[in-house]
């Protein structure tokens, strides 16, 4: 690499946007190996930039590359101007090197299918390296058998594809279009599969990306124009249209127009004008012929049976009506009969909805931003179906999960990789316990392992050192390996896992067989009379080792201890202890306690809080580890908090009480004008909750044909008052959820709660229906809450709309109406 | 047909059955054409609300009974949107600005400036002010209080305001100086005995046994609004009236007495656990914290022997109820009130036993 970048300086072509180059200078090796994640999936200027829009952001992304490898120079302004220089050489390069593949497409669709492009075959044929700095896209698998997770999964993926694509096979269902979900951690190969199982089984891929993204060159590698096509805004009206009609345009095309099967009489001329289309693709200027030829006829002489459609690259969902649009579309394409001529696959990645589940889960307000999780992001009609069709393997919509791969198979990929990559020469190759190393720490995101590879191979000696240092105390000790310094040296992110926080605390480690004689503190001896205070030391800094890395707010992290602490102590004393200092914790947050004291006064105090939270949950227990004497026994689980559950419902139903309030407040009288009423006005909350209702909930359980009600509530109010506000010790609304399991499991669980419908059956979750939520939903209060609140919505319509009453409510008092 | 309650309520100064010497006052008061700022407190139940919509009706007559309900929509200096409901008649708007929690003060400044701002239009009123009534004045934050105490000076003229709630000590200084303040008293047992027989003689159901209306009053904690009610729902489950008829209760009330009996039978971390379930699904059911630990405080002091821990008891909740009201996560603090007195309540058995 480095002879490459020493060449590029010799370029003429230079000082191009040098103001956004020095930013990228100024940045070392900690900030690369922080964009390592959005690196890893640049491919540098390769996909066309001429268009000087771009440049600026195209020679960013080939300066930061290209910095690496000239770290060593002492002289900064001379990395300036090589950097420089070396960016616009690289670029153009790239943007010659982009003809080439188009070049040899252009052959291979006459002679062979299997023939990958250029850019990507050269490195192996031992051409030049520059159009492929990265490794983990430089050494792709080019086929489905260099892919290295488990076999079954490629053959999932496979067979679902091939009943899909085939218009003939028997096992398919017709009833609609076909969508496969692909979920599983970042680098676990989901694309991968597809791309190589696409190219084994000569379908079409066409994915949708975005039109910024495409503009800012924060993207995705485009993929190889043989094997798939790109849909891009191409006019300029069309660039600045809303994404998400855009997004409806995309897939109206994608999914109506099988692959175009143009004449062989006219190949040359489409290309040509498809090369244009994949180097232009986001000019302005662009004609829009380049956007109607998109199709690109598939480069194998056989027919062509389907089209994938891959949505990887979301559009804009986060706001609720752009989502809508999202599913109103996936909706559409699901139940459409017609679309029989391709197939939608949606790749979701859990790193994306796992830290938006965290953010959702620590946020308390309903209307922030949910959490874009497969479950939130999916229309609800798929989602049923996905679950229904989950043991099914020919279900027309399916699941399927990647794990991350195991560390052997990440481990014979990498050896492959050196192999190719060092060819014999030494001087850089990692040993073998760097390597360890790396897969332990990366967990299985390949992706990851390798760019962490790449990018200590191109370290300093000194800092290799380093490195190897660590690395030897790994294999002396495995703990060593968990300090911070080496886990942010590969770019890893040190935060701790949610329950490995949890548990650090309620586990409580002390060295509880140690000597009593040692103290909390060396400084102050506790004194004698003060012994039941006594604890052995932690064998943890609370605050340096735990809250500095949580993973959520402190917020949430306070209520999962609250939620969980009981299995940990032994004694009632102790859950008191405990609690008194969560209280004193609670009180730091509230706004209240400070008079006046805004949101940034109790922001200041957070970590405070979180600290007497904390240390007071280490306190608590009094005599040997949790861990070894526990009344509970058996394992313990850790749930997620209840009260988000709670909150919902109580929210919900509060808003049942209002509309109760106003039901009751007046009614209707003649010889007054309209609009006027006469009644007791609004009766507070409280006593609605806590006398009014309770007693008409006696009330009409006695006699639900009174009058009175029927004049007083309305059908919807009704249903609430009789089925929701008695029903105490049945426990429904309130679910339980075991942490530690798919992230789409919370999201359900919150949804079960909130709909008061409880299908979470296919949720594994003990303690929920143990405690009467899958059975209990007969008579609980969950259901006649859920009914009644769904009553109350069409009540609502109604009331616009102007339809006879009697038909939507299905109560049967309502029958008995005047 | 309406409720008992509402049906039956006093509607003038003249008809209200206890506190006489009140009534009097208050008459003299609206007739005099000197009406100040008030500020009602008292028990839940007393008779406030009715005692302020009869004063509504002596100083305006009738055509204050015809009331209009309508939601408006506020907007704090934030751009968020407020709704809330709001009853008015010509010549009386009542509000309950707690119901958007901190945003009250927005509320109270909009809605009182723009009713101040506009004078009676209606010649043939009596009274050259619009009444502006507050419900749940206690729950008014000290910044919607500081607001109001402004208005309260400057639009003296053609604004008055009466405020309800069940105590003072929240009401702040400045706002107690400016009003006349006006307490309701609980009615005595007898007096709701009354009132009771009263009622179910105009119902036309059938005699109602001294005895149980009696019962009734005292199981209602001299609350007259929850004895109708209990009356009503008594007359809908069982008629005519027994001796010796059971008494409707509150469900949660009774939930909470499963919970006092769970917490005197077994004091362990799991029976912790199992409270705070009960505790979540009473907040579930929007029953408000204080009122629960005030509940069940009264039911574990009632159930214990024993002076000492009886006191012990109500220190705690007087504690926990503190600090419930200064938190945030009502959960926290009921459950430390629940640990607290667990571990008391062992302490003491511990003790009794040696």
């Amino acid at each position: 690499m480095e002879e490459d970048s020493l060449s590029d300086i010799s370029d003429p072509i230079s000082d191009i946007e040098s103001d956004t180059l020095d930013g990228v200078i100024d940045s070392d090796e900690e900030t690369f190996a922080r964009t390592r994640g959005g690196a890893a999936k640049k491919k540098p200027a390769a996909n066309g930039s001429s268009n000087s829009n771009k440049r600026g952001a195209a020679a960013a992304t080939a300066g930061t590359k290209k910095a690496k490898p000239l770290k060593n120079s002492t002289s900064p302004t001379g990395s300036t101007t090589g950097i420089t220089t070396s960016t616009s050489g690289s670029k153009r390069k790239a943007s010659e090197l982009k003809f080439s593949p188009l070049g040899m497409s252009l052959s291979a669709s006459e002679s062979s299918p299997s023939v990958r492009s250029s850019s990507i075959s050269s490195p192996f044929t031992g051409g030049s390296e520059s159009a492929d700095d990265q490794w983990a896209e430089k050494y792709a698998p080019r086929n489905i058998n260099e892919v290295v997770i488990h076999k079954n999964k490629i053959n999932d993926v496979r067979e679902w594809l091939r009943i899909y694509t085939n218009p003939h096979d028997t096992r398919r269902d017709t009833s609609g279009g076909a969508i496969l979900v692909l979920t599983g951690p970042a680098g676990s190969g989901k694309t991968t599969v597809l791309q190589n199982l696409a190219k084994e089984m000569g379908l079409h891929i066409v994915e949708w990306i975005n039109a910024i993204n495409a503009n800012n060159i924060i993207q995705r590698p485009v993929m190889q124009s043989l094997e798939k096509e790109s849909w891009r805004p191409a006019s300029l009206d069309e660039e600045y249209a809303p994404v998400m009609r855009s997004f409806q345009e995309f897939f109206s095309r994608a999914h109506r127009f099988s692959p175009l099967q143009l004449s062989s009489s006219k190949p040359q001329q489409t290309h040509t004008q498809n090369a244009f289309g994949g180097l232009n693709s986001s000019s302005p200027a662009t004609s829009t012929s380049s956007s109607s030829t998109g199709w690109m006829q598939s480069p194998r002489s056989g027919p062509v049976k389907k089209n994938i459609i891959l949505i990887e690259d979301l559009p804009p969902v986060s706001a609720l009506s752009s989502r809508k649009i999202f599913q109103d579309t996936i909706h559409n394409f699901a139940n459409s009969r017609a679309s029989t001529s391709s197939v939608l696959v949606i790749i979701v990645s859990d790193v994306f909805s796992k830290q938006s589940t965290e953010l959702q889960f620590s946020s308390t307000r309903e209307s922030s931003d949910p959490a874009l999780t497969m479950r939130t992001l999916l229309p609800s009609s798929i989602l049923g179906k996905l679950d229904s069709g989950a043991k099914n393997d020919n279900a027309r919509i399916r699941q399927i999960k990647f794990n991350p791969i195991a560390p052997t198979f990440v481990k014979k990929a990498l050896k492959n990789l050196m192999g190719q990559e060092f060819r014999g020469r030494t001087t850089y190759e990692p040993n073998s316990s760097e390597i360890d190393q790396l897969i332990q720490i990366h967990e299985g995101d390949i992706r990851a392992v390798i760019n962490a590879l790449q990018f200590m191979c191109y370290l300093p000696s000194k800092r290799r050192q380093k490195f190897r240092e660590a690395a030897r105390l790994l294999e002396e000790d495995s703990e060593g390996l968990s300090t911070l310094e080496e886990r942010s040296l590969q770019g890893q992110d040190s935060s701790l896992g949610i329950f490995h926080a949890v548990a650090k605390v309620l586990f409580n480690k002390r060295n509880w067989s140690g000597p009593q004689e040692e103290f909390d503190c060396d400084i102050v001896k506790v004194p004698p009379n003060a012994w039941s205070k006594r604890r052995p030391p932690l064998s943890f800094n609370p605050e340096k080792d735990l809250i500095e890395k949580l993973p959520v707010e402190s917020d949430l992290y306070t209520l999962m201890l609250h939620q969980n602490y009981t299995k940990h102590m032994n004694s009632i004393d102790e859950c008191s202890t405990a609690m008194e200092y969560l209280c004193v914790a609670d009180r730091f947050q509230s706004p209240s306690s400070f008079g006046n004291a805004g949101y940034t006064q109790t922001m200041q105090m957070q970590p405070y809080m979180t600290s007497v939270a904390v240390r007071g949950m280490l306190f608590a227990p009094t005599s040997a580890g949790p861990a070894s004497a526990n009344s509970f026994g058996g394992p313990k689980k850790h749930f997620w908090p209840e009260l988000f559950a709670v909150n919902r419902t109580a929210r919900a139903n509060d808003e049942m009480f209002s509309e109760i309030a106003l039901d009751l407040a007046g009614r209707e009288a003649h010889g007054l004008a309209t609009g006027s009423v006469t009644g007791p006005g609004f009766i507070p909350k409280a006593v609605i909750r806590q006398e009014l209702v309770p007693m008409l909930h006696k009330c009409l359980l006695m006699d639900p044909y009174r009058p009175i009600f029927q004049r007083l509530l309305r059908g919807s109010s009704k249903a609430f008052v009789r089925h929701g506000a008695g029903a105490y010790g049945t426990k429904a609304g309130i679910v339980k959820k075991e942490f530690g399991e798919g992230d789409e499991g919370f999201t359900e669980e919150l949804d079960a709660s909130a709909e008061g419908i409880s299908s979470t059956s296919g949720v594994t979750d003990e303690v929920g229906s143990s405690q009467g939520l899958g059975a209990g939903s007969g008579s609980g209060f969950g259901t006649g809450f859920g009914k009644g609140k769904m009553t109350g919505q069409q009540q609502r319509q109604e009331q616009r709309t102007r339809v006879d009453p009697s038909m939507v409510d299905d109560d049967p008092i309502e029958d008995f109406s005047d | 047909m309406a409720l008992w309650v509402d049906k039956h309520r006093p509607t003038n100064l003249d008809k209200l059955d206890y506190h006489t010497d009140l009534s009097a006052h208050l008459k003299k008061l609206c007739a005099s054409g000197d009406f100040p700022h008030m500020l009602v407190f008292g028990p839940p139940g007393a008779g406030k609300k009715t005692r302020v919509v009869a004063i509504l009706r002596e100083l305006f007559g009738p055509g204050a009974e015809k009331i209009k309900i309508d939601q408006r929509i506020f907007e704090t200096p934030s751009k968020r949107k407020l709704e809330l409901n709001i009853v008015s008649s010509n010549y009386h708007l009542e509000v309950n600005p707690s119901d958007v929690g901190n945003y009250d003060r927005v509320v109270i400044q909009d809605l009182l400036k723009e009713v101040a701002q506009t004078q009676q239009v209606d010649a043939a009123a009596q009274k050259r002010f619009k009444v502006v009534v507050i419900h749940e004045a206690d729950l008014l934050t000290r910044d919607a209080q500081a607001g109001l105490r402004r208005t309260m000076e400057k639009y003296m003229g053609n604004l008055r305001i009466i405020m309800c709630c069940n105590t003072t000590s929240k009401i702040i200084g400045p706002i107690q100086s400016r009003c006349l303040l006006v307490r309701v008293g609980a009615p005595t047992h007898s007096e709701m005995v009354k009132v009771m027989h009263k009622v179910v003689k105009k119902e036309h159901c059938g005699p109602l046994p001294e005895n149980f209306a009696f019962r009734l009053a005292e199981e209602s904690g001299r609350n007259l609004r929850r004895a109708l009610l209990m009356l009503e729902t008594a007359k809908v489950q069982s008629h005519p009236f027994k001796e010796d008829q059971e008494i409707p209760r509150m469900d949660w009330e009774d939930f909470i007495r499963t919970v006092r009996v769970q917490i005197l039978k077994t004091q362990t971390p799991e029976s912790l656990q199992a409270v705070r379930g009960q505790m979540y699904e009473l907040i579930n059911h929007c029953i408000d914290p204080a009122a629960i630990l005030k509940t069940l405080a009264k039911e574990l002091i009632d159930r214990v022997e024993g002076n000492e821990i009886k006191m012990k008891f109500a220190q705690e909740a007087a504690f926990y109820e503190h600090r419930l009201r200064t938190g945030q996560k009502a959960i926290f603090h009921l459950e430390a009130f629940v640990a607290k007195i667990m571990s008391v309540y062992k302490r003491h058995l511990m003790s009794m036993e040696m």
